[in-house]
């Protein structure tokens, strides 16, 4: 299992390999993307703080329910902090199981999970400012 | 019986930028909560957040409940509503 919090580039591909086993007919790769809008208005870039001590080991609580609810199910987690331009990634969740039913579900609740309880911010600088990104608010930011 | 405990307080994000600071030694009265913590790191910075509602707080890097009790030496960070992925 792998689980980074890093200021480097994250290859999708590696965390695939890492789960990789025989036993798995199935790996689910979830991708995010820096987009270049949000709330209508034009993103030029993000930059990603994270509380690393916390975040690794939240990282890991999650890969351990997804391995408790989905039985087989291999993980493994990467986020990226700093200054990120549109189209590079900043998450990658990657899940291999027997089938794809489950890499799927489990894939799905590990980035829902994560989106939740990590503890990342973003802050994003648009054409009308830079705010602050809280679950679904965006605050002015100093 | 001591006086006072001291603890290791970090802040992040938008709390980060409202107080100035990332990290602040704080002492504070022996049994005093996270709660009881908050308040004293907002008397120093009147800017930090006045809506705890919107705050959550850890204790050596796990999420603790506003009542929870903090020992000498303790990390204790809050922790405005989380971000991450895209």
């Amino acid at each position: 299992m792998r689980y980074d919090v890093t200021t480097g580039p994250i290859d999708p591909r590696e965390l695939e390999v890492a789960v990789a086993h025989p036993g798995a007919g199935a790996i689910c790769t979830f991708t995010g993307i820096v987009r270049d809008n949000s709330r209508g208005q034009t993103v030029t870039h993000l930059d990603y703080e994270a509380y690393a001590e916390m975040a690794v080991p939240q990282m890991r609580h999650i890969g351990q329910e997804i391995k408790d609810r989905w039985p087989g199910a291999r993980v493994a987690m990467a986020h990226r902090t700093g200054k990120l331009e549109v189209g590079e990634v900043s998450v990658v969740v990657c899940v291999s199981a027997p089938h794809r039913e489950e890499a799927i579900a489990a894939c799905k609740w590990g980035i829902d999970t994560l989106k939740e309880s990590v503890p990342i911010w973003k802050k994003e600088h648009a054409a009308d400012g830079t705010y602050w990104i809280e679950g679904d608010t965006a605050k002015p930011a100093s | 019986m001591a006086v006072a405990i001291a603890v290791r307080v970090r802040l992040f994000a938008r709390l980060r930028e409202q107080a100035g600071l990332e990290t602040e030694a704080l002492e504070v009265a022996p049994g005093s909560t996270l709660a009881d913590v908050y308040e004293s790191l907002r008397r120093k910075h009147s800017a930090l957040e006045p809506d705890r509602d919107s705050v959550r707080g850890a204790i050596n890097q796990e999420f603790s409940d506003w009542d929870a009790t903090v020992s000498q030496g303790d990390e204790v960070a809050f922790i405005p509503p989380v971000s991450g992925g895209c």
